[in-house]
């Protein structure tokens, strides 16, 4: 294939897929675990899908932050390739369908719902549930669709109801769906539902590819994931597995061990109780400590608002706003507290996470969820901190009310994998 | 949803088609003016409150709304416009404009009458959503014009220029609207004592009464949407009006359905047909699961004490009105300590919790958390000026309740399109995504 796009960015695996979609037609599913790169072979499959002259692809994912992203490395791949001269020939060939106020500010220029400039883009962008927009305008030759873990049959469905040409029988289209189904499944409060890419997995295997190969997670952390979520199917190259983060400053007592950048993989025990209000669990020991933490790291020289560098996730409404509430009274307001579920595509140099749970029945609650637990252990480039009880950690037992029944989730091979291969600490207890 | 209810005392399976089966609407563009004037009119309450203060003739009320509203319409014209290009490859929308602009004029026209003929209300309450958990009927209220001993529910008939019909789909629908008005203030849904119906239309007024067999239809046609509604239950539609079919624009997809369940019925449907109705049908019934599950926080917050709701940050009052601009499409919303429920992005509804009323009968409106901070909330609204908005709310006690965003209607329709519109490849491709659960 001579095309004048930079190959040197992906690796084997990778390659190897965008050449079967390339290639290969119909229905085929990509699985990606973190930071192994979906959202770059996303925008590689339409970049060269668009220099094939394989015309109009459309790219859709379930949420915006993840379409502009995609939208982002494609454009930036077609300035690379030359394909195109300037952003604003750019914007001719590419568009962003949906509803404005959703949209990245830098997405901003490429936004448009106008039934003309849909017609004349060759790559067109858009959610799931705006693809309406579209309306049987074109005729899609290529649809790439991300987030599919946690997209249901009928949500991918409105993609191929408005992008394929109501006249035309559709014979030559070509389905890419990735996601994966170890990190999202479709939000629902009282079904078990169950996600497009799940369901291929199940129905189909021999359709669905694994990217193994991550970027994001150092040794012990991606073996971890590896072998807790991934079957030990998911490795890092030799660079990404030695990365640490170096502190300018060193901060000394029982808190500097916590930060300390050699040890990637730390728990801080802390026993202080859960509380619930409703649906509003939180825990003040673990916000508390995580106030300490980021104090800490700004005496270290870590710049705290940046959520490059920190982010920190809970799986609770409730702990998020205790711990937001917090900072903000420590006149350190603008740290990325966020919830699990919309970190999801989301990376930091340190990722703190707080399990919240912490009660004499080891009931873990949603940290107990496989995905949420995947999600909330795999953020970080370069160390993780688990703030939680151990003991409910380790016991990790979920009660589904949907089924009603219990189980026991992975969070106790998590804890076992910590104690072994990375190190636990005490916090000193304040709450009685 | 009053105007499903008026809909299947129509056609029990017109109703079907659309909320159940996913058939989309026939998008005519005659109605693309009426929803210009709705829009003008949805942002009015506040100027129709003065005029209707200041006094005058029938004729000097049409000058002084008309004179008044035309800053409501600049505003809204580049909106409508946006939208009229973004739905249609070409639109001549100097000539839309025109019958929109004369069809705002003949409803001020009709409101003027009434305007002159009525003493002025305590108040003007417009597009207003009124949700009774008892009888699980919502919908969206023109306006209520409100004195202290009685009311006016309000129907704009916005859609066309043609007076309503009686015992036709507006009588219906608002009578289906009066009932919740009813609920209001705190009457039995079919009492209509001291609640006058009108039906304002371009050039006219239509009072239309809530006759005993009105009020019949309404509610039996509100149970069977309920019955069709709830996935347990099979419910025959039965086409009520015989003259429905003539003006209905879903013939196809109704005699397409019609013959599958007959067939389906008689055990004479193919295989293939019959799979992809099996499973269609279970994905719709998961698709209502989810949408009574995006409506049930309204359930709750109408059937429970605040204090209960509170405590389960179902929730939240303390709120009060904030300094904000006229012209922002935001409004602060202060609250001691601020939110202990809130995070930004939330989609909400603000309640003014208004004296004797139920909180779901009360003043609300829509919004989505901008900003969280110790002050409070700041709210974006959604298609409501902020002057409006802080008019129905100045003095009330404030409570923020969590909402969600109601996406099923587009997921229906992509299984119609599965089901009755894709090529054989599209569809082998939806059954391969189907997979296995």
């Amino acid at each position: 294939m001579s095309l004048p796009l930079n190959l040197s960015d992906l690796d084997d695996s990778q390659l190897e897929i965008l050449d079967q979609r390339l290639s290969g037609g119909g229905l085929g599913a990509v699985q990606g675990p973190p930071g192994t790169g979906k959202s770059l072979l996303m925008a590689y499959e339409a970049a060269f899908a668009y220099a094939l002259e394989i015309k109009p692809i459309v790219v859709a994912a379930y949420g915006n932050q993840t379409i502009d992203h995609v939208l982002r490395y494609t454009r930036a791949l077609l300035s690379m390739g030359r394909m195109t001269r300037m952003e604003g020939e750019l914007r001719s060939h590419i568009c962003r369908v949906g509803y404005a106020p959703a949209i990245s500010d830098d997405i901003r220029p490429f936004h448009t719902n106008r039934p003309r400039e849909i017609m004349r883009s060759a790559l067109i962008f858009t959610t799931l549930h705006s693809a309406w927009r579209i309306a049987n305008r074109i005729n899609a030759q290529r649809i790439i669709i991300d987030e599919t873990a946690q997209a249901r049959p009928e949500q991918v469905y409105i993609v191929l109801e408005n992008a394929l040409s109501l006249a035309d029988t559709s014979d030559g289209v070509d389905l890419t769906v990735v996601g994966d189904h170890m990190q999202a499944t479709p939000i629902s409060s009282n079904r078990r539902e169950v996600g497009i890419l799940s369901r291929l997995a199940k129905s189909s295997p021999q359709r669905v590819a694994m990217l193994r190969t991550t970027y994001r997670e150092p040794e012990p952390n991606v073996d971890m994931t590896s072998q807790i979520f991934y079957e030990g199917r998911l490795d890092a190259p030799f660079e990404v597995r030695g990365r640490r983060l170096p502190l300018p400053n060193r901060v000394s007592g029982w808190i500097g061990r916590v930060l300390d950048a050699e040890e990637p993989l730390t728990f801080v025990d802390a026993r202080g109780p859960e509380s619930q209000a409703g649906f509003g669990l939180s825990n003040t020991e673990q916000a508390r400590l995580v106030e300490d933490l980021v104090k800490s790291y700004t005496v270290a020289g870590i710049d705290v608002r940046d959520p490059d560098r920190m982010m920190v996730v809970t799986p609770y409404r409730g702990q998020i706003i205790e711990t937001r509430r917090r900072l903000e009274v420590a006149g350190l307001p603008g740290v990325k507290v966020t919830s699990i579920t919309k970190a999801l595509g989301l990376e930091s140099d340190i990722t703190v996470l707080q399990t919240v749970r912490s009660n004499l029945s080891g009931n873990i609650g949603m940290m107990g969820w496989t995905e949420i637990l995947n999600v909330g252990t795999s953020r970080m480039r370069c160390k993780l901190i688990v703030i939680g009880n151990l003991e409910t950690f380790a016991e990790g037992h979920v009660y589904d009310t949907r089924s009603n029944t219990q189980y026991t989730s992975r969070s106790r091979r998590v804890a076992r994998f910590i104690e072994s291969h990375g190190s636990v600490i005490q916090a000193p207890c304040t709450t009685p | 949803m009053s105007s499903w209810i008026a809909q299947a005392a129509l056609c029990g399976w017109k109703f079907r088609l659309g909320l159940i089966f996913g058939v989309p609407g026939g998008g005519n563009r005659g109605s693309l003016a009426g929803f210009f004037v709705h829009q003008v009119l949805s942002r009015a309450g506040e100027t129709i409150e003065r005029v209707w203060h200041s006094g005058g003739t029938e004729s000097s009320i049409v000058d002084q709304l008309a004179g008044e509203l035309n800053p409501v319409q600049a505003l809204v014209l580049p909106e409508w416009r946006k939208d009229l290009e973004d739905r249609y490859e070409s639109v001549d929308f100097d000539a839309h404009r025109i019958v929109a602009e004369m069809r705002l004029r003949g409803i001020v026209e009709g409101l003027a009458q009434y305007m002159a003929r009525r003493e002025p209300p305590r108040k003007v309450l417009n597009e207003l959503q009124i949700m009774d958990p008892h009888t699980h009927h919502e919908g969206r209220l023109d306006a209520i014009f409100e004195w202290d001993d009685r009311c006016a529910t309000v129907d704009f008939k916005t859609y066309s220029d043609e007076a309503p019909r009686s015992h036709g789909y507006d009588h219906l629908q608002i009578v289906a609207n009066g009932m919740l008005a009813n609920y209001r203030y705190g009457r039995p849904g079919t009492d209509f004592t001291n609640n006058e119906l009108v039906i304002i239309y371009t050039g006219g007024l239509y009072f239309p009464r809530p006759t005993q067999r009105m009020v019949e239809r309404v509610t039996s046609a509100r149970d069977y949407v309920l019955g069709c509604l709830q996935s347990s239950q099979s419910h025959e539609a039965q086409t009520l009006n015989r003259y429905a079919c003539q003006f209905c624009e879903k013939q196809d997809a109704c005699g397409f359905y019609r013959t599958i369940e007959r067939l389906h019925r008689t055990g004479q449907l193919a295989d293939a047909d019959e799979e992809l109705r099996r499973s269609t049908w279970r994905r719709r019934y998961a698709i209502l699961d989810y949408r009574q599950i995006s409506h049930k926080n309204k359930f709750t917050v109408a059937l429970n004490q605040l204090r209960l709701l509170e405590q389960y940050k179902v929730l939240e009052t303390g709120y009060s009105l904030g300094p904000s601009s006229p012209n922002a499409n935001s409004m602060l919303l202060i609250r001691r300590g601020g939110s202990n429920a809130f995070l930004e992005g939330d989609a909400v509804r603000i309640i003014g919790l208004e004296p004797g009323r139920p909180i779901m009968g009360s003043i609300n409106f829509n919004g989505s958390v901008e900003v969280v901070s110790q002050q409070g909330v700041e709210v974006g609204l959604t298609g409501r000026p902020v002057s409006d908005v802080c008019r129905l709310l100045n003095g009330l006690p404030i409570a923020l309740m969590r909402t969600e965003v109601d996406l099923t209607k587009r997921e229906l329709q992509a299984l119609d399109y599965i089901q009755r519109r894709a090529s054989p490849t599209v569809r082998e491709i939806a059954e391969a995504l189907l997979g296995e659960e």
